[in-house]
């Protein structure tokens, strides 16, 4: 194995390599390293078996549901008949969990809040002005450019603009069409 | 389960998160997703938009709309396009802001195709409203005939009629050369041409308003400035006369433009447009701009007399350069459309007559033609004109 193999990938790198997100170099790598590591190639089939199953989520097979929730009716009501004696309830709760629950509501209220109670952009505002230049004619709106149409030409000496009232343009020689081209902005 | 391997699931659940939610917020950012392209039963129709490389990013609170797009348009009428504009709309961008690409000095015969390249970039602010964030739609199509289809928003078809009568006036001047004295002295009229397109003076201009927010540099202007009255070119067969005219001149930069014309002729004039050159310090002169008549719907009698009035300045730079001051006004009559629809613009003869060819820019076939020339030299232009 070469030596560019023979270190471990992290976890959530192999995490990203069975959701096939790696940049090709990254996927390349790990490959390599694949090849001649059983512990890992054992982690990322893992990966892709939670992965699946993840997406299996996101298509639920047609069921009898009414059919499902009688037996889920009976089968509570035979848990409840047999629990007489006391058996140990099983854990639902695994402290390990903690962290990644607080990291996805975090998560979730950030998104949240960003999207609620993000500040609008301030109108565009200022003294409408038109420029005009061998590289493009352009439309400002104070010290911003609000729309710009950019001129294509081969040379400056092609390029020709004209002002008249509430509008410029520039004439030039595409490069790409060989067509001439006008383009123009207006504030009316 | 370890914290370590439950630090990875959440790397992995958070994976699948941003996975959706990158692509629902792809899905929005798609340029193909906010741009409408809009031909309105034309008789042109669309082979292929290729958008390239055009992007759509959010940058600080607004959305940047990067469009690199090159439209291929087929001609399903039974006429010759000669020309084609197409208007480039944002909603809501700006009262009246709006763009439009034009490609005159075409020839592209019933059912052929021809390209149209848009490269455009546009900011709007955030959050951006549902639909489209530009339409692309047409404005207008002239044909061989000067028959013209379109809305006509941005008044493309005079624009384009008078860029077609520039290019039967100026092919016509060259096919006469070549008739009667031959391709040498078509190759020098090129070699001028191209020459006359190199040495014009390539400036910058910024336009806007002369009052309103700019009082106050307006009112200093006022101070400093100093009024400026224009010198005027008689063009023999103008059906105008230019009587007179002043602008207030700052430095590099002119404002309020005022001039006074009569109509000579015996039609009604509906809308004219005089074009001013500006002489600096340095004895360099250059086409300045186009002074339209105003107000729009203008009914100039033969005998009446109308005002053309711009409450705009200009400034003028060549890079981060500013100009020398300006010393000298000159206007001439560029355009002249009659209440029938038919436009008068100078004759090729007036032109060189008023030595105009050197100041003003050649004409969109001519900037074509000479192109042509220099690409592929003097059998091309030949075999072009003769297409004509």
């Amino acid at each position: 194995m070469s030596t560019l193999f023979w270190k471990h990938p992290g976890e959530a790198d192999l995490a990203l390599f069975a959701g096939g997100e790696l940049g090709p170099l990254a996927r390349w790598r790990i490959e390599g390293h694949l090849h001649a590591c059983g512990e890992c190639r054992q982690a990322v089939g893992e990966f892709f078996e939670l992965r699946s199953r993840v997406m299996d989520l996101a298509e639920l097979p047609q069921m009898d549901w009414n059919g499902l929730a009688a037996q889920i009716q009976r089968r509570v009501e035979q848990q409840r008949r047999m629990s007489s004696s006391f058996a140990p309830a099983r854990r639902a709760w695994r402290p390990a969990w903690a962290p990644a629950l607080a990291v996805l509501l975090m998560l979730a209220a950030g998104a949240y809040i960003t999207r609620r109670y993000r500040a609008p952009e301030p109108p565009l505002s200022g003294a409408a002005s038109l420029n005009a230049s061998a590289g493009a004619v352009e439309l400002r709106l104070g010290d911003r450019q609000v729309l710009t149409l950019t001129n294509d030409a081969q040379a400056e000496s092609q390029v020709n603009w004209r002002v008249s009232a509430g509008a410029v343009s520039a004439r030039y020689l595409d490069a790409d069409t060989g067509n001439i081209t006008v383009n123009n902005v207006y504030t009316q | 389960m370890s914290i370590r391997n439950s630090i990875v699931y959440v790397s992995f659940a958070c994976w699948f998160f941003a996975a959706a939610a990158q692509a629902q917020l792809g899905q929005r950012t798609d340029p193909a997703s906010v741009i409408r392209w809009s031909l309105g039963g034309a008789p042109v129709s669309i082979v292929s938009a290729d958008l390239g490389d055009s992007r759509v990013q959010p940058r600080g609170g607004a959305m940047i709309l990067d469009l690199h797009a090159t439209l291929t348009l087929q001609n399903n009428s039974s006429q010759n396009i000669r020309g084609i504009t197409l208007a480039v709309l944002a909603q809501e961008m700006t009262p009246g802001g709006k763009g439009s690409v034009a490609v005159p000095s075409l020839n592209v015969p019933p059912g052929a195709s021809f390209p149209v390249r848009i490269n455009l970039r546009l900011l709007r602010p955030l959050p951006a409203p549902a639909g489209p964030l530009v339409e692309v739609s047409l404005d207008g199509l002239l044909f061989a005939d000067f028959s013209f289809f379109g809305p006509n928003r941005l008044e493309s078809r005079r624009t384009m009629t008078v860029w077609e009568m520039e290019a039967r006036r100026d092919r016509e001047h060259l096919k006469t050369l070549l008739e009667k004295q031959g391709p040498a002295a078509l190759q020098r009229e090129m070699l001028a041409s191209l020459s006359r397109q190199a040495a014009r003076p390539h400036l910058d201009v910024q336009v806007e308003r002369a009052s309103g927010s700019r009082a106050i540099s307006a009112a200093v202007s006022a101070l400093t400035g100093r009024n400026l009255n224009f010198a005027f070119l008689r063009i023999p067969d103008s059906p105008l006369d230019l009587l007179s005219g002043a602008a207030q001149v700052n430095g590099a930069e002119a404002a309020s433009l005022r001039v006074d014309v009569a109509n000579r002729s015996n039609r009604d004039v509906r809308y004219f447009e005089v074009g001013w050159i500006v002489k600096d310090a340095a004895g360099e002169q250059f086409l300045a701009g186009s002074l339209p008549s105003s107000p729009a719907g203008l009914d100039l009698r033969p005998g009446g007399s109308a005002v053309a009035l711009q409450d705009r300045a200009y400034r003028f730079s060549r890079g981060p350069e500013s100009l020398p001051a300006i010393i000298g006004l000159t206007g001439f009559v560029s355009q002249v459309e009659f209440s029938d629809g038919a436009i008068w613009i100078p004759s090729r003869k007036a032109l060189t007559e008023q030595s105009l060819l050197g100041v003003i820019p050649v004409s969109a076939e001519e900037q074509r033609l000479s192109q042509l020339y220099r690409t592929k030299g003097l059998q091309a232009l030949v075999e072009e004109l003769r297409k004509f």
